[in-house]
């Protein structure tokens, strides 16, 4: 996947002119239904003009989060507030925010232009004007010319346009985007992902958008919000969630991580592959077994120094496979102890390590996030 | 080649089916028609005339075709309105089971309904039934065998009749759609008058031209119920048919087969651009 | 964009709202469903039970009784009408399934311009009343029996009137019975992607008849199943047709038999059997089928 993330996007001077965004604030969120608890004191601010993406597993909570913020749902406990003003329990149809859904949400009685103008018609605005209105904002979203078309004559990517364009027309506060990309092909969806970015940013218009696809929200947020079992584990800049993950969970949920056996020597130093790294965040007792995370390209290899048999290096293994990826190759690696490892390195420097040569790990020294192996388990 | 050769077998498979509507539709209409337009004169020759329709407008059977328009018109339009908001009340609840039980029950009753239904209501408001008693403290002069007995009912069996056509488009109808409705700021009602009704509305209009023809064409009740006393052109095509008249009369009775097609006809053309609507709707 | 504030003033009144409001809300709703449900289920139940009521119970003598219900199989006539029920029943299943069953298969694969021309076929009976219809087709056979006898055409218009096979009946049955049958094996056929198993099949060097017989058919078989169900209640209901022609099938049985001496509790407990029965059925099929798709939309025949 793509390892640079986006700089924060700073929204261009004249968007911002535009339309000022507003903060939204969500703060001791709890819902259950039934048995199950969807959210579990759940916390987020998202700044004006700012793009949040909820990003977690099925079942974390997300969606419940945006419907809540949405209205379409009450909390059992906590506040939804826009701008410093409580909205917990406004009806949805006041609170002022645009929803995109997950897919078939355009009215299909009506055309595209008719979707658009439907929250302007609500609010008893002329239809010369609702139709200036459709026929801008469809242009904004690519779909200029086809106002006139109904949704069963328009493909997925072009009726999510225009739910898009739909949400845009009553001048949200805030645009509420329900995975909105997720029904789409790969190649629709990553140019959409682009599209929603850039007009988001020319309205910088607060977003909250819910997905489960890793790659879509780093590659698209300001921030990221990983959600697991109902509340919120870590929300931050792509690039600091990538390279500094505040805990294991989020480690191993966004990119990929290896999970390297090691041994706290002394607090916050772990030896691993026979090196010693300094610790990041919490750090078990001293002794302890622990799984070093360690991501692929932050491992290096070496031809093996030990003659096979002898000496045994916790960092001696056998390439496995070969994996071309373009500029890098992701060599997995057999270790000692059964276990695999993934290293990515320069693809020049990769062919010197055919499948089947034996080599060494070499960590980069780098501060490295270390859990107990009980711990392991944690869903992925 | 083999392409052509395939075609030849699809029409092959397809004529037997065609043909055999062609002969077993075909055959008793163009009978209606090239009867409906002959009566015998005196000399029991046939001869063209219209004299049959003239008479099948007048007299006792424009009292039966009138009786029975206005049979069919509020029995359908109390089964529209019942079944549309017991369609709704259905589709919202979860029960799978209820469901099916409501869905099969409907089917059973729409389908199967005529004579055994007859026969309950006789048991419960017939003379001597169960109930009877009790429904004429509050009503004294309901008798089963008028049409006011008709109209509790046929309702009977055109209210599943409504459940069953309605229900696939009351299914349809998307959560997304009310909560896109609610957030741009549209109240229950907007999204009633805006979305919701619009998408029902030709599924609504089509459940009602189907319990306007069911009721219309209706004849096994009608004919349990009130043994012929209350006017119904399909009884007096009926009773024109068993033989118990005069020979001129069986023409008679062609022309007044060929005004309840055209009557029902008349309401397909009404259904059907609704129904081809409709499913493009919910199918998108 | 400067609307924006214009609806901010609604938001603080609206905010005050008891907090259970959306719960009260929600059990309205449920009352409002469970109410409407319930009064419907009263219309629909109570005149099931006061005929079973009205069959188990002798006014006069104050007892319960089951007696009308074992002498159903012992009642005159009785057996003598269903067999006949039967037989035209199980003729109308097997004649429309080999007329329906390889059209709709062709033009489901190779001539999807004919699938209005089936729709609109599927819908005739909805134009043509039954009452219409046998007015038609007894003035066909009349044309028949005018011929002069030992002609073909009247030996034919006999023939099919014969009160032990009436073949007429299900030929017209047949063409009733269109609509349920069409919507169920369309709704199957829409279930399944009937082009690939075909393609497999054929694939694997299976001829023609044994793609449809095993690998087609058992695929639509809740379909089939059901549309059957559904054909065989038709003809057990149907009433304006064999009764206007004469016959003596189940439905005429009962109407007949009630002006009888039996005390009328007969008709009623066989008019509540048939039709529990024949809901028991489809309702057994549709569930274990798992399908709501069984019960077709498109009738009128009460």
């Amino acid at each position: 996947m793509n390892t640079t993330a986006p700089a924060p996007a700073p929204a261009s001077d004249s968007a911002a002119a535009r339309m000022r965004g507003v903060g939204l604030d969500l703060s001791g969120l709890h819902r259950s239904f039934g048995a199950t608890r969807a959210l579990a004191g759940f916390d987020l601010s998202l700044a004006p003009g700012e793009l949040v993406a909820l990003l977690g597993p099925s079942g974390c909570g997300k969606t419940t989060a945006l419907r809540i913020v949405a209205g379409f749902d009450t909390p059992d406990q906590g506040t939804v507030s826009l701008d410093g003003k409580d909205l917990t329990r406004l009806s949805a149809a006041k609170r002022d925010m645009g929803m995109v859904f997950q897919s078939y949400s355009l009215f299909p009685h009506l055309t595209a232009a008719q979707n658009v103008g439907f929250g302007p018609r609500l609010r008893r605005i002329g239809s010369a004007e609702r139709d200036r209105q459709a026929d801008e904002l469809l242009e904004l979203v690519g779909m200029a010319g086809m106002g006139g078309r109904y949704p069963h004559q328009l493909s997925g990517g072009q009726q999510q346009r225009v739910a898009l364009a739909r949400a845009l027309a009553v001048r949200p506060k805030v645009l509420l985007l329900d995975e909105p990309l997720s029904a789409l092909d790969a190649k629709v969806r990553l140019q959409l992902r682009e599209e929603i970015r850039r007009i988001q940013q020319e309205f910088g218009i607060t977003t909250l958008f819910v997905t489960h696809d890793q790659e879509e929200a780093l590659s698209m947020a300001d921030r990221v919000a990983v959600m697991r079992a109902g509340s919120l584990e870590q929300c931050a800049a792509p690039a600091e969630l990538y390279d500094r993950p505040a805990t294991a969970f989020v480690a191993q949920f966004v990119g990929t991580m290896n999970h390297l056996s090691g041994q706290i020597i002394e607090a916050g130093r772990v030896r691993v592959a026979g090196r010693e790294l300094p610790v990041d965040g919490p750090c078990p007792t001293v002794g302890t077994k622990v799984k070093v995370l360690i991501r692929p390209e932050s491992l290096d290899l070496a031809a093996a120094s030990a003659e096979a048999g002898t000496a045994e290096s916790a960092g001696a293994g056998q390439v496995l496979m070969a994996t071309f990826l373009g500029a890098t190759t992701r060599l997995t690696v057999r270790l000692g102890d059964g276990s695999e490892a993934k290293a990515d390195l320069p693809s020049h420097r990769a062919s010197e390590f055919p499948v089947g040569s034996r080599v060494d790990l070499i960590p980069a020294p780098r501060p490295v996030l270390a859990v107990e192996d009980a711990d392991d388990t944690a869903e992925g | 080649m083999a392409r052509s050769g395939k075609k030849l077998g699809a029409w092959g498979a397809v004529l037997p089916l065609l043909g055999y509507c062609a002969v077993a539709l075909g055959l008793p209409v163009w009978a209606l028609i090239w009867e409906g337009i002959q009566a015998p004169d005196a000399n029991g020759v046939n001869h063209f005339t219209f004299s049959n329709f003239t008479t099948s407008w007048h007299g006792v059977y424009l009292t039966g075709m009138l009786s029975s328009l206005r049979l069919s018109l509020l029995t359908a339009v109390i089964s529209a309105v019942v079944g549309l908001v017991a369609a709704y009340a259905i589709a919202q609840s979860r029960g799978r089971l209820l469901k099916q039980a409501v869905l099969t029950a409907s089917g059973v009753l729409a389908n199967f309904g005529g004579i055994p239904l007859a026969f309950c209501f006789v048991a419960t408001i017939g003379t001597g039934g169960v109930f009877l008693s009790w429904l004429n403290d509050a009503w004294p002069s309901f008798q089963l065998g008028t049409f006011d007995g008709l109209v509790v009912v046929y309702p009977y069996f055109l209210v599943p009749l409504m459940v069953l056509t309605t229900l696939p488009a009351l299914d349809g109808l998307r959560r997304q759609w009310r909560e896109a409705a609610t957030n741009l700021g549209g109240s229950a009602w907007q999204y009633w008058r805006y979305v919701g009704g619009p998408l029902l509305l030709p599924a609504a209009l089509g459940g009602f031209v189907l319990c306007f023809g069911a009721s219309f064409a209706a004849y096994a009740t009608a004919r349990a119920l009130s043994s012929g006393t209350v006017p119904l052109v399909t009884t007096q095509i009926a009773s024109v048919l068993s033989g118990n008249v005069l020979a001129t009369e069986t023409n008679l009775g062609m022309a007044l087969a060929l005004n309840t097609i055209i009557v029902c006809g008349l309401m397909m053309a009404v259904y059907l651009p609704l129904r081809k609507r409709s499913a493009k709707w919910l199918e998108s | 964009m400067t609307t924006l504030t214009e609806t901010e003033p609604e938001a603080a009144p609206v905010r005050k709202t008891a907090p259970g409001a959306r719960r009260l809300d929600l059990r309205r709703v449920r009352w409002w469903r469970g109410g409407v449900l319930g009064l419907l289920a009263l219309y629909f139940v109570v005149p099931l039970a006061a005929c079973f009521w009205f069959t188990v119970y002798d006014s006069r003598t104050h007892q319960f009784s089951l007696s009308p219900y074992g002498q159903i199989f012992g009642a005159q006539g009785f057996t003598t009408s269903v067999w006949f029920t039967v037989k035209v029943a199980l003729l109308t299943i097997v004649i429309e399934y080999l007329l329906l069953i390889p059209a709709m298969i062709a033009v489901q694969l190779w001539l999807p311009r004919l699938r209005p021309v089936l729709e609109s076929l599927a819908m005739v009976p909805l134009v043509l009343s039954p009452v219409a219809l046998v007015v038609g087709v007894n003035t066909v056979l009349g044309w028949g029996t005018n011929q002069d006898p030992g002609t073909p055409l009247f030996q034919l218009s006999v023939d099919l009137r014969d009160p032990n096979t009436p073949w007429i009946l299900p030929i017209v049955y047949v063409l009733i019975a269109m609509p349920f049958a069409y919507r169920s094996l369309d709704a199957s056929m829409r279930t399944v992607d009937l082009r690939t198993l075909v393609e497999a099949s054929r694939g694997l060097g299976a001829s023609w008849p044994l793609t449809v017989w095993r690998a087609v058919l058992p695929n639509l078989r809740t379909g089939l199943l059901s549309g059957a169900i559904l054909t065989l209640a038709l003809v057990f209901g149907e009433y304006t047709i064999s009764s206007i022609l004469q016959f003596q099938p189940f439905s005429v049985w009962i109407v007949e038999d009630s002006q009888g001496a039996q005390s009328g509790q007969l008709a009623p407990a066989v008019s509540l059997l048939s039709l529990l029965l024949s809901w028991a059925v489809l309702f057994l099929v549709s569930f274990l089928g798992g399908r709501r798709a069984v019960v077709g939309t498109d009738r009128s025949s009460a």
